[in-house]
Protein backbone atom coordinates (compact mmCIF):
# COMPACT_ATOMS: atom_id res chain seq x y z
CA UNK A 1 0.00 0.00 0.00
CA UNK A 2 1.00 3.54 -0.45
CA UNK A 3 0.86 6.13 1.96
CA UNK A 4 1.25 9.85 0.85
CA UNK A 5 2.08 13.17 2.76
CA UNK A 6 0.00 15.58 0.60
CA UNK A 7 -2.02 17.17 3.28
CA UNK A 8 0.26 17.53 5.67
CA UNK A 9 2.68 19.00 2.97
CA UNK A 10 -0.82 21.18 2.07
CA UNK A 11 -1.47 22.40 5.49
CA UNK A 12 1.64 23.68 6.34
CA UNK A 13 2.55 25.69 3.27
CA UNK A 14 -1.13 26.88 4.63
CA UNK A 15 -2.94 26.15 1.23
CA UNK A 16 -6.71 25.40 0.53
CA UNK A 17 -7.67 22.49 -1.44
CA UNK A 18 -9.15 24.27 -4.00
CA UNK A 19 -5.63 26.45 -4.62
CA UNK A 20 -3.88 22.92 -4.69
CA UNK A 21 -6.53 21.19 -7.43
CA UNK A 22 -6.56 24.10 -9.36
CA UNK A 23 -2.66 24.32 -9.42
CA UNK A 24 -1.82 20.56 -10.45
CA UNK A 25 -5.17 20.72 -12.73
CA UNK A 26 -7.40 17.80 -10.79
CA UNK A 27 -10.62 17.86 -9.18
CA UNK A 28 -11.22 18.77 -5.51
CA UNK A 29 -12.96 15.36 -5.33
CA UNK A 30 -9.32 13.53 -6.24
CA UNK A 31 -7.35 15.69 -4.22
CA UNK A 32 -9.67 14.50 -1.17
CA UNK A 33 -9.51 10.97 -2.23
CA UNK A 34 -5.83 11.22 -2.43
CA UNK A 35 -5.32 12.95 0.97
CA UNK A 36 -7.68 10.06 2.49
CA UNK A 37 -5.57 7.91 1.06
CA UNK A 38 -7.95 6.08 -0.97
CA UNK A 39 -6.43 6.98 -4.19
CA UNK A 40 -3.23 6.26 -5.84
CA UNK A 41 -2.11 9.06 -8.21
CA UNK A 42 -0.28 8.74 -11.53
CA UNK A 43 3.56 8.77 -12.10
CA UNK A 44 2.58 11.83 -13.78
CA UNK A 45 0.19 13.50 -10.90
CA UNK A 46 2.49 12.60 -8.05
CA UNK A 47 5.37 14.52 -10.45
CA UNK A 48 3.32 17.46 -10.74
CA UNK A 49 2.33 17.63 -7.03
CA UNK A 50 5.94 17.11 -5.82
CA UNK A 51 7.30 20.11 -8.20
CA UNK A 52 4.65 21.90 -6.69
CA UNK A 53 6.17 21.35 -3.07
CA UNK A 54 9.17 21.22 -4.11
CA UNK A 55 10.58 17.83 -2.51
CA UNK A 56 11.25 14.78 -4.17
CA UNK A 57 8.42 12.05 -4.99
CA UNK A 58 9.54 9.95 -2.03
CA UNK A 59 9.29 12.86 0.04
CA UNK A 60 5.46 12.98 -0.45
CA UNK A 61 4.79 9.02 -1.41
CA UNK A 62 5.87 5.81 0.53
CA UNK A 63 5.55 2.53 0.27
CA UNK A 64 4.50 0.59 3.39
CA UNK A 65 5.91 -2.46 3.58
CA UNK A 66 5.28 -5.21 6.45
CA UNK A 67 8.17 -4.00 8.72
CA UNK A 68 6.56 -0.38 8.43
CA UNK A 69 3.05 -2.18 10.25
CA UNK B 1 -20.36 25.17 -23.22
CA UNK B 2 -17.21 23.97 -25.37
CA UNK B 3 -17.18 23.86 -29.10
CA UNK B 4 -16.77 20.07 -29.38
CA UNK B 5 -20.36 19.97 -27.29
CA UNK B 6 -21.99 22.58 -29.48
CA UNK B 7 -21.16 20.86 -32.08
CA UNK B 8 -22.48 17.07 -30.74
CA UNK B 9 -25.53 18.52 -29.79
CA UNK B 10 -26.23 19.75 -33.19
CA UNK B 11 -25.45 16.03 -34.80
CA UNK B 12 -28.29 15.03 -32.25
CA UNK B 13 -30.61 17.54 -33.28
CA UNK B 14 -29.69 17.06 -37.17
CA UNK B 15 -29.53 12.73 -36.14
CA UNK B 16 -32.90 13.31 -34.20
CA UNK B 17 -34.99 14.95 -36.84
CA UNK B 18 -33.80 12.36 -39.67
CA UNK B 19 -35.10 9.75 -37.09
CA UNK B 20 -38.50 11.59 -35.97
CA UNK B 21 -38.86 12.71 -39.92
CA UNK B 22 -38.54 9.09 -40.98
CA UNK B 23 -40.81 7.39 -38.35
CA UNK B 24 -43.57 9.27 -38.30
CA UNK B 25 -43.64 9.67 -42.20
CA UNK B 26 -46.16 6.49 -42.77
CA UNK B 27 -48.63 7.94 -39.88
CA UNK B 28 -48.70 11.53 -40.23
CA UNK B 29 -50.22 14.20 -42.24
CA UNK B 30 -47.33 16.99 -42.76
CA UNK B 31 -48.82 19.46 -40.05
CA UNK B 32 -48.34 16.18 -37.56
CA UNK B 33 -44.81 15.91 -39.29
CA UNK B 34 -43.99 19.50 -38.94
CA UNK B 35 -45.05 19.40 -35.12
CA UNK B 36 -42.83 16.58 -34.43
CA UNK B 37 -39.66 18.12 -35.60
CA UNK B 38 -40.61 21.39 -33.93
CA UNK B 39 -40.94 19.74 -30.31
CA UNK B 40 -37.95 17.78 -30.95
CA UNK B 41 -35.88 20.56 -32.07
CA UNK B 42 -37.05 23.04 -29.33
CA UNK B 43 -36.26 20.44 -26.73
CA UNK B 44 -32.67 20.22 -28.23
CA UNK B 45 -32.25 23.87 -28.54
CA UNK B 46 -33.84 24.55 -24.89
CA UNK B 47 -31.42 21.57 -23.48
CA UNK B 48 -28.45 23.72 -25.41
CA UNK B 49 -29.34 27.04 -23.71
CA UNK B 50 -29.84 25.54 -20.45
CA UNK B 51 -26.35 23.95 -20.65
CA UNK B 52 -24.83 27.28 -21.58
CA UNK B 53 -26.38 29.07 -19.35
CA UNK B 54 -25.41 26.92 -16.47
CA UNK B 55 -21.79 26.81 -17.64
CA UNK B 56 -21.67 30.85 -17.58
CA UNK B 57 -23.19 30.88 -13.98
CA UNK B 58 -20.37 27.95 -12.94
CA UNK B 59 -17.45 29.99 -14.12
CA UNK B 60 -18.17 33.14 -12.64
CA UNK B 61 -18.44 31.87 -9.19
CA UNK B 62 -14.65 29.93 -9.18
CA UNK B 63 -12.06 31.91 -8.04
CA UNK B 64 -9.67 29.10 -8.82
CA UNK B 65 -10.87 27.40 -12.37
CA UNK B 66 -11.03 23.52 -11.25
CA UNK B 67 -10.81 21.48 -14.19
CA UNK B 68 -14.12 19.22 -15.12
CA UNK B 69 -12.60 15.58 -15.27
CA UNK B 70 -8.79 14.02 -14.40
CA UNK B 71 -7.52 10.85 -14.02
CA UNK B 72 -9.45 9.39 -11.24
CA UNK B 73 -12.46 10.69 -12.60
CA UNK B 74 -11.53 9.20 -16.37
CA UNK B 75 -10.63 5.50 -14.26
CA UNK B 76 -14.08 5.34 -12.18
CA UNK B 77 -16.17 6.51 -15.36
CA UNK B 78 -14.52 3.34 -17.00
CA UNK B 79 -14.64 1.23 -14.35
CA UNK B 80 -18.33 2.47 -14.24
CA UNK B 81 -19.13 2.17 -18.18
CA UNK B 82 -17.39 -1.39 -17.89
CA UNK B 83 -19.42 -2.37 -14.86
CA UNK B 84 -23.20 -1.37 -16.59
CA UNK B 85 -22.74 -3.08 -19.46
CA UNK B 86 -21.57 -6.27 -18.11
CA UNK B 87 -24.96 -5.85 -15.97
CA UNK B 88 -26.62 -5.14 -19.48
CA UNK B 89 -25.72 -8.08 -20.92
CA UNK B 90 -26.20 -10.05 -17.97
CA UNK B 91 -29.80 -8.38 -17.75
CA UNK B 92 -30.20 -9.53 -21.40
CA UNK B 93 -29.24 -12.88 -21.31
CA UNK B 94 -31.35 -13.48 -18.09
CA UNK B 95 -34.75 -12.22 -20.05
CA UNK B 96 -33.74 -14.72 -23.44
CA UNK B 97 -33.22 -17.06 -21.19
CA UNK B 98 -36.51 -17.04 -19.61
CA UNK B 99 -38.14 -16.10 -23.07
CA UNK B 100 -36.67 -19.15 -24.82
CA UNK B 101 -37.48 -21.43 -21.94
CA UNK B 102 -40.97 -20.07 -22.10
CA UNK B 103 -41.37 -20.44 -25.83
CA UNK B 104 -41.66 -16.98 -26.72
CA UNK B 105 -38.96 -17.09 -29.03
CA UNK B 106 -40.06 -14.16 -31.10
CA UNK B 107 -40.04 -10.21 -29.74
CA UNK B 108 -40.75 -7.09 -31.45
CA UNK B 109 -37.02 -5.66 -32.17
CA UNK B 110 -38.00 -2.20 -31.03
CA UNK B 111 -38.41 -3.38 -27.58
CA UNK B 112 -34.20 -4.59 -28.02
CA UNK B 113 -33.76 -0.99 -29.51
CA UNK B 114 -35.24 0.66 -26.23
CA UNK B 115 -33.57 -1.58 -23.61
CA UNK B 116 -29.72 -1.31 -26.07
CA UNK B 117 -30.55 2.73 -26.09
CA UNK B 118 -31.44 3.26 -22.60
CA UNK B 119 -28.14 1.30 -21.36
CA UNK B 120 -26.70 2.92 -23.68
CA UNK B 121 -28.25 6.43 -22.28
CA UNK B 122 -27.71 5.43 -18.45
CA UNK B 123 -24.03 4.67 -19.19
CA UNK B 124 -22.43 7.11 -21.61
CA UNK B 125 -24.37 10.22 -20.35
CA UNK B 126 -26.01 9.94 -17.10
CA UNK B 127 -23.05 7.90 -15.66
CA UNK B 128 -20.48 10.28 -16.26
CA UNK B 129 -22.24 12.77 -14.37
CA UNK B 130 -22.95 10.59 -11.82
CA UNK B 131 -18.80 9.85 -11.54
CA UNK B 132 -18.30 13.74 -11.87
CA UNK B 133 -20.38 14.33 -8.49
CA UNK B 134 -18.71 11.56 -6.41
Amino acid sequence: MISNKVKQYRVIRDITQEQLASSVKITRQSLIAIEKQKFNPSLELALRLADYFKCTVEDLFHLETEEDK
Amino acid sequence: MKKSNLISAFVVLFLGQLFVYFDSYKGLDTEGILSGLSFFAGGVILYILLTFAIGKFKKKNSEYPLPETDERIQQNTLKFAAQMFGLSHLIAAVVAIILMVTDRDVIRVEYVLYYIVAALFLTMILGASIIRKR
